[in-house]
């Protein structure tokens, strides 16, 4: 294989890598606070591209409104999912909650099917315009934004978890929870914007992507395995390590394509189940050793 | 002062406290003794807010507190040290007593925050030589020196703890109730739940005896201590305990 195949190869892994990070942050996100697997991420990421679309297309609003104004809904159906399904039965098992969040994606999926239909919706790209040559291979012009939103959402991570208040009693609440209520924290205010932001950022995914790929109803579910086995692979513990395991996943599916392009939505599910199987920590984390 | 009324309280359908009541004194040092499964615990969960009663009130300065949630009881000042310590195990220290302080923002607030964490410090040096550690790679004594550390942070009127003996050499455990000792002459009230019940009743001006989720007895610790039933039950005296 030549170089610039091979270049064009990672691009397209670091591209659909960063989507599956962003959705793996969400997973970690929510997660830290409640010891769940929300699966009704995925739909967050398919409700951001439709939303954006909606807003585009049938409101006619620009771009640079229809993005954010698209993020900023999902982040309130978040916490709306996080009150009407989750808060009410908080006392109950984890398995009990994540079956809740697969019913919710249920009901995202069908509501979404009546509201926009079952066609896919397109999107145009946020800077329109010819890939950009790079050392012989190509870099379409939404990767950039794709790359750039991570980055950001990075940034903007470790200042809240570094520097912010609330983001020390979102790390108190992931570490221990009732040690957290005990400190004054609020931790069932800490569940619910956690809900909002990981919704928000499976939103952003999903808008970033709808000019490349478009958007239906129906893509919450696959998207959501790719995000969790990312999650997985992080080993669920740190934002970093979410984002780390998302670019990870999509350089392995890369590397597959050139052998057999059917196996790449086949890698997801095998990573997943081979780090379960043998380092259920995720690769980053030392596994959990404290004294007591 | 804080007040207990009557308090009924359990776990699911299984009732652990039937009537409880006790009264800590401003200032003063309570202890809970009795043995295991006694309720002890369940009743410093109860004040705390983190299990709500069936009935019963729990009063501080004479206010109702009963449905105050646990997160918003701390800014009350009833604070719990919490039995097997609870911390924030990769955290540093430092972030461990910064979030006791969680609750204490505004720039006033801040300057007695930096206060009360050198004077933490001071109660407990060796967790000022420790501070940049993760809380997680401490010996079992500083681990529970921070936990009470970190519950001074939050400026507490009522500090409850729930076995801070437990699991620790002697001489650490003297270290730790010298400290009590000296938030007690500062003023501050105190409950105490604890197995070893001699040394409760050394610490403390007044002793509950639990037996079964009621309070079988109560009196200065003095009187316990010298109390002939207390003696052969609690205090082990038929080993031949000083």
């Amino acid at each position: 294989m030549e170089t610039s195949e091979l270049l064009q190869l990672v691009i397209a892994g670091l591209k659909n890598g960063s989507i599956y990070a962003l959705l793996a942050l969400g997973f970690t996100i929510v997660y830290a606070a409640t010891n769940v697997i929300n699966f009704a991420q995925g739909e967050f990421y398919m409700l951001g591209g439709m939303f954006a679309v909606f807003a585009f297309t049938r409101f006619g609003l620009p771009l640079v409104l229809a993005v954010p104004v698209a993020v900023l809904v999902v982040a309130g159906i978040g916490v709306l999912f996080e009150r009407l399904a989750i808060r009410p039965r908080k006392d109950a098992e984890p398995m009990a909650l994540i079956i809740i969040t697969v019913g919710g994606s249920l009901v995202f999926a069908s509501l979404a099917r009546h509201a926009f239909g079952s066609d896919a919706l397109p999107l145009p790209e946020f800077t329109p315009g010819p890939s950009i040559p790079f050392a012989g291979a190509a870099i379409e012009r939404q990767a950039l934004w794709i790359w750039g939103i991570v980055l950001v959402t990075v940034a903007g991570l470790t200042f809240l978890y570094g520097k912010t208040r609330l983001g020390r009693a979102m790390r108190a609440c992931m570490q221990n929870r009732e040690a957290a209520r005990l400190m004054g924290i609020d931790t069932a205010r800490v569940v619910m914007i956690s809900f909002g932001l990981a919704a928000a950022l499976g939103a952003l995914a999903g808008v970033a992507v709808t000019p490349l790929t478009s958007t239906r109803f129906d893509i919450g579910a696959g998207i959501a395995v790719k995000g969790f086995a990312a999650a997985i692979l992080g080993g669920l513990g740190s934002p970093l390590a979410a984002v780390a395991g998302g670019l990870l996943l999509g350089l392995i599916e890369q590397a597959v394509i050139p052998f057999s392009s059917a196996l790449k939505d086949v890698v997801a599910l095998a990573v997943l189940l081979a780090v379960l199987f043998l380092r259920p920590q995720g690769l980053f984390r030392r596994s959990r050793r404290e004294k007591v | 002062m804080l007040e207990v009324q009557g308090i009924v309280a359990g776990y699911g359908r299984i009732p652990v406290l039937h009537e409880v009541s006790l009264t800590a004194e401003a200032g003063q040092m309570v202890t809970l003794v009795g043995a295991n499964g006694a309720g002890k615990s369940t009743l410093l969960k109860v004040i705390a807010g983190v299990l709500p009663p069936w009935s019963g009130r729990v009063l501080l300065e004479g206010e109702d507190v009963t449905a105050v949630p646990a997160h918003r009881r701390v800014g009350r000042g009833i604070v719990l040290v919490p039995e097997g310590r609870m911390l924030f195990g990769a955290m540093s220290v430092d972030e461990n007593l910064s979030l006791g302080a969680y609750l204490r923002t505004g720039a006033e607030a801040k300057r007695r925050v930096q206060a009360d964490r050198e004077r933490v410090f001071e109660l407990f040096p060796i967790l000022a030589k420790r501070r940049s550690q993760p809380a997680g790679t401490l010996s079992g004594g500083e681990q529970q020196m921070l936990a009470v550390g970190r519950a001074l942070m939050s400026d507490p009127t009522v500090l409850l703890l729930d076995e801070p003996s437990l699991g620790l050499a002697p001489k650490v455990i003297s270290e730790i109730f010298a400290v009590l000792d000296r938030l007690r002459e500062d003023g501050l009230t105190m409950v105490l739940v604890e197995q070893d019940a001699r040394l409760a009743l050394k610490h403390a001006e007044h002793g509950y005896v639990m037996r079964t989720g009621t309070v079988v007895l109560d009196g200065a610790s003095s009187d316990l201590l010298a109390n002939d039933d207390v003696r052969l039950i609690y205090l082990g005296a038929w080993h031949g305990g000083e």
